[in-house]
């Protein structure tokens, strides 16, 4: 980021070549801390270290019955056969730290997070983020969350927002109720590793009729080289609540690959309404393969904001699961993918009961020889009368380097159904282009304008300090990318 | 535990059955061709659910140990044999050539117009077409020069009809030449197990291999009918058939495929047509019956200019399975593709139609377009649709639209109050719902064919 700003100084005119670069080159959040844990498992997965994670936690013996299984599956189960088979295949299970301690526990305060740790999220600008607009942060370092807290007016409102393993702790029966009701263990292959080592994440409980009007937040950094990530969040809207959860995610850059797998599970109780928000942008040596899954009762709704900017590869299919009449599901994408990254992102909405709705828009980028593909479902069961589905899916190929694909799928058992598809994939249209040039405009003016444009449906459903960064991001990657 | 372990036992074609196939007065080539095949087929793992091309096709219900493949037909007739086949010609009209293999009969029909030999254009069944010199040679040409081209599928089914195929068709069309009227190959099942004249006829297996070359500037247009006898009980078939067109720089080819078989037909269609430089095909397919249709509809535009327009109706009713999959594999510069997949399914009938558009780096300025509008008629019915994209050049035009719902209410209601029943109206919309297909198929004759053709079968207790 420096490197622009310096040469925009200097020199404006070689400015549009240096942010051609794109975003690996100007990855802010690249630093790294001196490693200083309380524990680090070794590298490579055993029962011994599942056992040890759990005793650590000190957890109830159905977590550790339940992690246990899950190992068994993950052991079992095969590497996916579809997707990015090629980047998946690379991933050494045996060279990665499923388990990382950073500190003693949690805090409360900021001012009792270590410093090094406290220093990080400082650069991260969370603190700051938390005093302009939030209602609750949640940061987690590596394997554990170690700074929490939550406004008092939504705690005595009996809003719960812990980390997960608190949340086990204190809130045992509500987790044992809903906990992998959504993604079972043997779902898939790194749902199952994901459920055999997990630890950190949010639990979030909101009681019926409390609307949470400000976002929660949550932000996940890695630091330690090989590290695997496996953060296990669950949020649960009890009848005619609201609540706006938000996640970012940054990590170091180092030459060999971290591995991100993260489980999230959402219920959406009658009435209720959720919306998640992700800002993935994980520094290019990250796997993130993340299952994340919601269920809408009735009447409920369920939307996924996702944004996916970082990593090496994401696969990563928010699901949304209809299961009462008239729930609604949404799922609002974007994706940028540049040098050596493939973003295979989308969507599954499951209809499962009649009049319930749901809609897609995934828009992507793809720039200097990245790739991103979007694959997708809609399934719609049957006796799911009225059921309404929209899916659109829009992409930018930048240069001739890059790919993009579009792997839709839908399944339709029910006759009384109204389901539309549409994709497009084009370059940035010429027309357009000469129009903003002819007002003026420098062509990377021009092409960036285009672009944020092209995100806008996403941008605007965004907090408004998270929509103007996100622009920025944008803007930099995009600024003499004429391609 | 391995894949081999846990696939399940599939039965295979005895090799007792096929051994006389391989004696056959055939060039060495083809006969090595044809025994490699056979040896990769033995290996090759029977497709399941878990392939992403078979999705939703059932396969495990096809019994190859009870299936006996067809030999050469070698008693010809001089007049069509079948009624049903007969009205069909007649609507077609005027033909340059037909070529017929009637298996309900064991018999073959070829005729052609004086046009065919004064333009020294060659429609020969594909046994002849190996036995005689010239041919054989530009067969064996063809055959080296898609050896040469990486990615062709070779699965069980493709490398069974690569073993096994004694039937089919070869059509060349030299430089500069145009054929107004089309070239008729028609394939007739038998009714069923009634025919006792005919070996094992209850349980045929046929391999149709039908090579069409039309060398440069030339124009050809070409109807291929699949049909079944007509009342024909739920007999166990196999139609495995593999058809390739090679349209050379400037020519361009109309195809029209009609699939009208019974409910005991297990359909496998690979169709490939390669392009060359401002090379067309307009291909028109008809799924109009069949008990498992699975049909892979594949252009290959290799050379700039080159243009494909690929349109399909389907109309399922009972129990029908129809798996259509178009590719549309953008190879070179200044392309273009546009398919329009247009599927409605009564009764129980299934459909799932995958598309897949692949652009190429090189295949700068590629206009694609690809669309699957699926209409619903009955609660049983179930529609899939998987339009797939995969771009890797930038300067593109790719889009592609999907929709899947019933008759339009609104339709309903305006065309009820106007005095119409409800099973009239919907008639109505269905035909309106294909008549935007047929409207845009080029030989008209074929137009009026599956106009009819499809007409029946709406009015068929909808």
């Amino acid at each position: 980021m420096s490197k622009v700003d310096e040469s925009t100084e200097s020199k404006t005119p070689s400015r549009d070549e240096l942010a051609l670069e794109g975003i690996g080159t100007d990855y802010k959040y690249g630093f790294r801390d001196e490693e200083d844990y309380v524990f680090k498992s070794g590298r490579g997965l055993t029962k011994e270290i599942v056992t040890k994670i759990s005793q650590m936690k000190k957890e109830p013996q159905w977590m550790l019955d339940f992690r246990l299984k899950a190992f068994d599956i993950f052991m079992k189960k095969p590497m996916p056969t579809w997707g990015n088979c090629d980047l998946l295949n690379d991933i050494d299970f045996q060279n990665i730290f499923y388990y990382i301690k950073p500190s003693i526990k949690g805090e409360k305060n900021w001012e009792d997070v270590p410093d090094n740790i406290k220093n990080t999220f400082d650069r991260l600008g969370i603190p700051e983020a938390e005093r302009k607009f939030l209602a609750g942060v949640t940061a987690q370092y590596e394997s554990e969350v170690v700074y929490h807290s939550i406004r008092e007016d939504l705690e005595q409102q009996g809003v719960i927002f812990l980390d997960m393993d608190s949340g086990l702790r204190e809130h045992e029966e509500i987790v044992r109720k809903h906990f992998a009701t959504v993604i079972p263990a043997a779902d898939n292959k790194f749902a199952a590793l994901n459920s055999a080592v997990w630890s950190g994440g949010s639990f979030i409980w909101v009681p019926e009729g409390v609307k949470v009007e400000i976002p929660l937040q949550a932000y996940f950094r890695i630091n330690a080289e090989n590290m695997g990530q496996f953060e296990r969040t669950l949020i649960i809207a009890e009848p005619g609540s609201f609540v706006h959860y938000i996640e970012g995610c940054t990590a170091p850059v180092y030459s060999s690959d971290s591995l991100h797998s993260a489980v999230v599970e959402l219920i959406a109780k009658p009435g209720a309404h959720i919306r998640y928000t992700t800002i993935q942008n994980w520094s290019r040596n990250v796997y993130n393969l993340v299952t994340k899954r919601a269920v809408a009762h009735a009447n409920a709704k369920v939307e996924w904001v996702d944004g996916n900017l970082g990593s090496k590869l994401t696969m990563k299919y928010p699901a949304i699961y209809l299961m009462g009449e008239k729930a609604h599901g949404e799922v609002l994408s974007i994706a940028f993918a540049g040098e050596d990254q493939h973003q295979d992102a989308g969507a599954k909405i499951i209809h499962g009961a009649p009049d319930t709705t749901s809609m897609i828009v995934s828009k992507s980028i793809s720039k200097n020889g990245g790739r991103t593909s979007y694959r997708g479902l809609i399934k719609v069961y049957p006796d799911a009368k009225n059921v309404k589905s929209s899916v659109k899916c829009d992409a930018l190929l930048l240069d001739e380097k890059s790919r993009s694909d579009t792997y839709p799928t839908m399944e339709v058992d029910e006759k009384e159904v109204s389901i539309e598809h549409e994709a497009t994939v084009s370059k940035v249209g010429e027309e357009q282009l000469f129009y903003l040039m002819s007002r003026g405009l420098s062509q990377d003016e021009a092409t960036a304008m285009i672009v944020n444009g092209f995100f806008e449906p996403f941008t605007k459903e965004l907090p408004l300090e998270y929509a103007v960064e996100l622009n920025r991001l944008i803007q930099l990657e995009m600024e003499g990318s004429v391609g | 535990m391995s894949e081999q372990a846990k696939r399940p036992q599939v039965s295979t074609l005895a090799k007792d059955q096929v051994g006389g196939l391989f004696a056959t007065q055939e060039p060495q080539w083809l006969k090595e061709r044809r025994l490699s095949a056979w040896e990769s087929y033995l290996q090759a793992p029977m497709p399941t659910v878990k392939n992403e091309d078979w999705r939703s096709t059932t396969v495990n219900k096809l019994d190859l140990g009870k299936l006996y493949p067809v030999k050469a037909l070698t008693k010809q007739e001089a007049k069509i044999q079948s009624a049903k086949l007969e009205a069909s010609l007649e609507k077609i009209g005027e033909a340059a050539a037909v070529y017929m293999e009637d298996y309900a009969t064991s018999t073959f029909h070829i005729a052609a117009s004086k046009e065919i030999a004064e333009k020294k254009i060659t429609v020969l069944p594909l046994a002849q077409a190996l036995a005689a010199e010239t041919t054989a040679k530009d067969l064996e040409k063809l055959a080296a020069l898609i050896d040469a081209k990486r990615g062709v599928v070779q699965d069980k089914f493709t490398l069974m009809n690569t073993a096994l195929s004694a039937s089919g068709l070869y059509v060349h069309i030299p430089k500069n030449t145009t054929v107004t009227a089309p070239v008729v190959m028609a394939l007739n099942l038998p009714a069923g197990a009634a025919d006792k004249a005919v070996e094992s006829s209850e349980n045929l297996a046929v391999f149709p291999k039908v090579i069409v070359h039309v060398e440069a500037n030339s124009t050809l247009k070409f109807v291929s009918l699949t049909t079944a006898s007509e009342a024909s009980s739920e007999t166990a078939a196999l139609v495995n058939a593999v058809v390739e067109f090679h349209v050379e720089a400037g020519a361009r080819v109309e195809v029209a495929e009609v699939t009208n078989l019974t409910p005991g037909t297990f359909f496998v269609n690979r169709v490939r047509a390669y392009l060359g430089r401002d090379a067309q095909i307009d291909f028109t397919t008809a799924g109009l019956g069949g008990g498992q249709v699975k049909s892979d509809l594949e252009t290959v535009l290799e050379d700039r200019g080159a243009q494909a327009a690929v349109k399909g109706i389907v109309l399922g009713a009972g129990k029908e399975h129809y798996a259509y999959n178009t590719i549309a594999d953008h190879k070179a510069p200044d392309t273009t593709s546009n398919i329009v997949f247009r599927v409605a399914l009564k009764d129980s009938s299934t459909s799932i139609y995958q598309g897949n558009v692949v652009v190429d780096k090189v295949a700068q300025r590629t206009d694609a377009y690809q669309s699957n509008k699926n209409l619903l008629l009955s609660r049983a019915a179930k529609a899939d649709s998987i339009p797939k994209l995969e771009i890797l050049a930038d300067d593109v035009k790719c889009s592609h639209g999907a929709t899947v719902s019933p008759v339009d209410r609104d339709q309903l209601f305006y065309l009820m109050s106007r005095g119409l029943t409800r099973s009239q109206s919907e008639e109505l919309i269905v035909t309106g719902f294909f008549q935007q297909v047929l409207d845009l198929i080029p030989i008209s004759g074929v137009k009026d064919l599956l106009a009819e053709l499809a007409a029946s079968r709406i009015e068929d207790k909808m």
